[in-house]
């Protein structure tokens, strides 16, 4: 019987509250530390309670109360002082509502949360074409509205589902199954991880409460220290985001590292690993840097201090965010590369080509992404940093084009099968390559002279996130679903939902380009006359998108109810994952797996790896 | 070579001759219906685009026939599981030809139209400094543009007239947050920092004007809060002799006893100085980067530090060298702020460290004329 | 975590190396702490600046290493090395104690750009002292109920790797704010 059937039957045992029981102490510990703390704060300054310091005080007592609440108290805290850790993981569909320390739970938790941030920054966006339908301001209340609306879609879709989507849902799943170990380094510190996730979530979700912040996710000084209180819950809550992807970085690569099977050696590592690998390199470096300069900005802001102000430096901020900022476009699209190469041998029957180009392009691309960033400055820095950065900004494209060579050279001659995976990850390659044509346009430094801030750079990093990285993230959750879930999806609904996404998609996003090159600027709820016919077509399309969306999550999760039984190896996949049981059992394998060869032959030489 | 393989790859190279040409052919078109340029440096910018549109689209082209010629050639019924004949893990011919044609297209677009569109631009600003450029103070504010012609009578708010085939030089201001100034048609924009004053140049050279092409706008392009969609003024480009009258015009309803704009107009005034780039007559207010510091030498003082600091920084000809790589990242804080520091700590004198590493950013930060030239000269 | 685990030579490896990890992400935070003071202070220090106070700072913190070390050194040989983690805890306890008095008697004015800069480094790297603190305690307490024997002990060398690096950053902390 599957071990996750829980999720979706029948509640045994403890009852439906009983399962609930520690998330809702959680949310119970986490909504009184907030109003304490809140209370208590403003009451002792004598400020309302949306005051600055209320807020802040109040998310960092509201989060402690939550991520104790959840069993961190008992399963992390207590043993400190003492006592043999005692909290009771649960069973069935219980497990998801605590707090667990099994990586595959904390990776189904993280998949659920990244869906639901990503539905509703998706409903954000959905509003904002809505109000982009006409050129006045119809739809939103004033333009103010519609600021913190592409504030919190961008922040949200940035910070808590792009970055965290595959990195945490299949990185958290799927790592330390794929390389034969039994759970994560630190499997408690996992078990944390997903629980500073939310408070960082909720703040930025909820910030329009107290305000909401106009800067969109740049956060750019010194327009930061005009907003409301909603700007301190986009630091905090970024802040809290950071922790949580640092703690998974920081597992990740110690389970990389220490955990492998015997004779799965660094130059058999199956690609989606070392994409992990990499990416959490990249986390692990640049994550501390903004979750400093976020610290700077809350100061600048409840402390009166001037980092970024004019008598400070503005640019710093710029600095120190695209720091970060960038590496994390490739902290987003690594972990797509990865399961583009983990799903194309698959359904190509054919074994991988290049895996050692691939790999140098991520590690070059990891290397190379830490030195771009100014390229989102190229209109606000001092000239001498133009070709340098420029130069880089080229060159990354180098590396990364070593994941088109292994694409395609797996592709050619292949037997493919497209399967609803294998549809999207083609997809997600083809559109991938828009995004980085484009890029090529907006790292040249007289062409972004004219593109920067336009639609055009909306366009395009949509390409990339969205084209790339979302597309491949639906490619794993198609791909991998017999897996979590022991069943088989809906093969018909899959594939009219892809080609749905995919057409909604390139509607929409390609007249964004049209829109930028006629000279529309970004983050406007109102535009000229003349750009109106443009825009209905864009908005008209997003709809199809959002639909599309709709429909290929629902057939998931219909699918995960209803499907038929999978059986453990459904595609014929050679990766350790697929010599184990749907979904894995609790330390994932009946016997210690050995590697005796390479995950990706499909020749006569089959069955090399033996589970 | 099997002849299987060879018969694929002669249907290749015939489809991609075929949809490369029909790319480049809607590639002309987009180009043929392009929105409006009006200035030398939008030529600049647009043709850098065009460019890289050209030269993208077979490349474009290739990959996805790749990707699709695959998909569709080489597709079994989704439940076939049996695995493919040819299981190469290599390919040193396809490897070897991706990776050089990358490596010489990137180098190609570092160079051409990276390096040589940078050239164009700065060489432009340069020759800008030396051939009467009109200098127009622009200030954004929430949310609204303000334009101080030469002479200080004149200036206007959300309207800017400029006159056809005469470099202007914007002296961008803030008051409050970050700004950029933007005019779509003139195909390039500058960001607009606290504390600082950039400079651009642009020609414009079409006599348009916002009712006519709305493309031809000042258009705020950096979120700067609830008015930044409405951040924007009309633009009227015309001819010279229009614009004399419209000034004449603005300057005597202005003040109508004087003609006073004799004195204080930076184009017609120090053609002498002009040469040197010290557009400089009387107001140092006028030039950028003393917005924080007082008198007039204090000013002459904020500005001889960016022609230090540039002139270290491109030794020699001044802007051809500008283009020369600088090392690595940390360069212009790097540059810039220790020197401020000092600057502020010791003799300078000027309001203080940070006000001092301000002042130095237009210098070394935008078109570098009052900063080269001054150095040149200063020197 | 402090009940005896018996961990291969594998295990023990992987808790040292991961631990690393952390100490690498700290470390970034303090770059950028330490080379946004220089872009926005510039070099140079004000005259008011307390520099025996941070002297002061630095010898305890240097100081605890010592019985650190020496509490491991006796934890590694199986005997109780919890006084001496006490003892290095007291004497960062004691860093921490000046750092306060100084913050509570600061005579740079706070607003400057060094001020605010060495407000924000001294305060984060307080907060370290805080949590390295915290550390030996812990470790220091679980020895003390004899949770650790001679071969496990690894949460003892995160304690004690994760005090030395706040020890040696407060001592680039005190060369960039008090001898540049």
């Amino acid at each position: 019987m599957s071990e996750h059937s829980g999720m979706i039957g029948e509640a045994a045992g403890p009852g439906w509250l009983g399962h609930a029981a520690p998330m809702l102490r959680a949310a119970l510990w986490g909504a009184i530390g907030f109003l304490a703390a809140d209370w208590a704060v403003a009451a002792a300054l004598g400020s309302r309670l949306g005051a600055e310091w209320p807020v802040v005080t109040g998310f960092f007592a509201g989060s402690t109360g939550w991520v104790l609440g959840g069993g961190a108290l008992e399963a992390c805290v207590r043993p400190w002082f003492g006592p043999a850790p005692a909290w009771d993981e649960g069973i069935g569909a219980g497990r998801f509502l605590r707090f667990h320390s099994d990586h595959k739970i904390i990776g189904i938790q993280y998949l659920v949360s990244a869906t639901v941030t990503f539905l509703l920054a998706g409903l954000a966006a959905m509003l904002m074409r809505l109000e982009l339908m006409t050129p006045k301001l119809d739809v939103f209340a004033d333009a103010q509205q519609y600021n913190e609306a592409f504030g919190v879609h961008g922040s949200l879709m940035l910070f808590a589902v792009s970055v965290v989507a595959i990195v945490g849902g299949f990185g958290n799943y799927f790592v330390p199954v794929m390389v034969g170990a039994d759970d994560m380094t630190y499997p408690r510190l996992n078990g944390l991880s997903w629980w500073f996730l939310v408070p960082g979530v909720l703040a930025i979700l909820l910030s329009p409460l107290v305000g909401g912040f106009q800067t969109g996710w740049t956060g750019y000084a010194p327009l930061a220290a005009q907003d409301a209180v909603g700007q301190d819950l986009y630091y905090l809550g970024i802040f809290a985001l950071g922790l949580s992807s640092l703690f998974t970085a920081i597992n990740v690569i110690a389970t990389t590292l220490y955990m492998r099977a015997p004779g799965l050696s660094m130059g058999r590592l199956p690609m989606f690993v070392w994409a992990m690998l990499v990416t959490s390199v990249l986390n692990l470096i640049w994550v501390p840097v903004i979750g400093t300069g976020m610290i700077f900005a809350l100061a600048d802001r409840i402390l009166g201090t001037h980092f970024f102000d004019a008598q400070g430096l503005p640019l710093l901020w710029q600095d120190l965010f695209w720091l970060f900022g960038h590496p994390e476009v490739y902290i987003i699209m690594l972990p797509a590369w990865g399961l583009w190469l983990e799903i194309i041998p698959v359904f190509s029957r054919k074994r991988l080509f290049g895996y050692g180009w691939a790999v140098a392009g991520m590690l070059g691309v990891m290397f190379l992404s830490s030195y771009v960033w100014t390229h989102h400055m190229f209109t606000t820095v001092a000239d001498s940093r133009l070709v340098p950065f420029m130069t880089t900004t080229e060159l990354i494209s180098i590396p990364t084009g070593f994941m088109y060579i292994a694409a395609l050279g797996t592709l050619w001659k292949g037997r493919i099968r497209l399967r609803t995976p294998m549809l999207y990850v083609l997809m997600s390659v083809f559109n991938f390559l828009i995004g980085g044509f484009t890029g090529v346009f907006l790292s040249d430094v007289p062409a972004d002279f004219q593109l920067h801030n336009t639609y055009f750079v909306v366009a395009h990093f949509h390409y990339t996130i969205i084209g790339g990285m979302v597309f491949a993230w639906l490619a794993g959750l198609y791909y991998w679903f017999p897996k979590y879930t022991g069943r088989l999806y809906s093969e018909g609904w899959g594939k009219l939902a892809a080609w749905l996404v995919f057409l909604g998609f390139n509607c929409s996003f390609l007249g964004m380009f049209v829109a930028g090159f006629d000279g529309m600027n970004r983050r406007v709820a109102e535009y000229m006359p003349y750009l109106g016919g443009i825009n209905a077509w864009i908005s008209v399309w997003s709809f199809v998108l959002g639909l599309a969306f709709g429909i290929a999550i629902l057939n998931l999760l219909i699918s995960a109810a209803t499907g038929k039984r999978a059986g453990d190896n459904p595609w014929g996949g050679k990766t350790l994952e697929w010599q184990t049981s749907s979904p894995p059992p609790h330390g994932n394998f009946a016997r210690p797996p050995v590697v005796t060869g390479d995950f990706y032959s499909y020749g006569p030489e089959r069955g090399v790896t033996t589970p | 070579m099997d002849r299987e393989t060879r018969n694929h790859l002669i249907w290749l190279c015939l489809l991609w001759v075929v949809f490369s040409a029909i790319g480049e052919w809607l590639v002309q078109m987009a180009i043929d219906h392009w929105p409006l340029i009006a200035s030398k440096e939008g030529a600049v910018t647009g043709e850098a685009i065009f460019f890289l549109l050209r030269a993208t689209a077979p490349i474009f082209t290739l990959v996805v026939l790749i990707l699709l010629y695959s998909a569709i050639r080489f597709r079994v019924p989704q439940d076939d599981e049996r695995p493919a004949e040819a299981q190469f893990a290599t390919g040193h011919l396809f490897i070897a030809g991706w990776v050089g044609l990358s490596v010489v297209l990137n180098v190609l677009f570092i160079i051409y139209p990276g390096i040589y569109g940078l050239e164009a631009l700065w060489g432009g600003a340069q020759a800008a400094a030396a051939a009467d450029p009109l200098d127009i103070m622009v200030t954004a504010k929430q949310w609204e543009w303000d334009f101080a012609y030469p002479g200080g009578k004149v200036t206007t708010v959300n309207e800017l007239v400029v006159p056809v085939g005469r470099p202007i030089r914007f002296m961008l201001k803030t008051e409050d947050v970050m700004h950029s100034f933007w005019v779509p048609a003139w195909g390039i924009k500058k960001a607009v920092i606290p504390g600082e004053t950039r400079v651009l140049v642009v020609t414009p050279t079409k006599v348009v004007s916002t009712s006519a092409d709305p493309t031809v706008r000042v258009q705020c392009a950096q979120i700067c809060g609830v008015g930044h969609a409405l951040m924007r003024g009309d633009l009227r480009v015309v001819s010279a002799a229009d614009y004399q009258s419209w000034l004449d015009g603005k300057t005597k309803a202005a003040a109508p006893a004087m003609g006073g704009m004799k004195g204080m107009n930076m184009g017609g005034g120090s053609s002498g100085s002009m040469s040197n780039g010290m557009t400089m007559p009387s107001g140092a207010a006028t030039m950028p980067g003393v917005d924080k510091s007082g008198g007039g030498t204090n000013g002459m003082g904020g500005m001889t530090m960016p022609g230090a600091s540039d002139g270290a920084m491109k030794p020699g000809a001044g802007m051809q060298n500008g283009t020369t790589t600088q090392p690595g990242a940390g360069a212009m804080p790097g540059m810039d702020m220790p020197g401020s520091g000092m600057g502020g700590a010791g003799g300078q004198g000027t309001t203080g460290g940070t006000s001092g590493g301000m002042t130095m950013q237009p210098g070394t930060g935008t078109m570098p004329m009052p900063g080269a030239s001054d150095g040149t000269s200063g020197n | 975590m402090t009940t005896v685990q018996d961990l291969s030579d594998a295990g023990r490896r992987m808790y040292r190396g991961a631990f690393f990890l952390f100490v690498l992400a700290e470390a970034m935070i303090f770059v950028t702490l330490f080379s946004t003071r220089f872009l926005l202070a510039g070099m140079g220090h004000p005259a008011e600046v307390n520099g025996s106070l941070g002297l002061a700072v630095t010898l305890l913190l240097v100081a605890s290493l010592a019985p650190l070390f020496a509490g491991i050194n006796r934890i590694r040989a199986g005997r109780r090395g919890a006084g001496m983690l006490g003892v290095a805890a007291l004497l960062g306890a004691l860093a921490l104690a000046l750092i306060v008095y100084d913050w509570a008697t600061l005579a740079i004015p706070v607003g400057s750009r060094y001020g605010e800069n060495y407000v924000m480094s001294t305060g984060y790297h307080a907060l370290h002292i805080l949590l390295g603190l915290t550390g030996l305690l812990i470790v220091a307490g679980a020895d003390s109920r004899r949770e650790f024997n001679a071969a496990n002990h690894w949460q003892v060398g995160a304690a004690a790797v994760f005090w030395s690096f706040v020890v040696l950053t407060w001592i680039a902390l005190f060369a960039v704010f008090f001898i540049f």
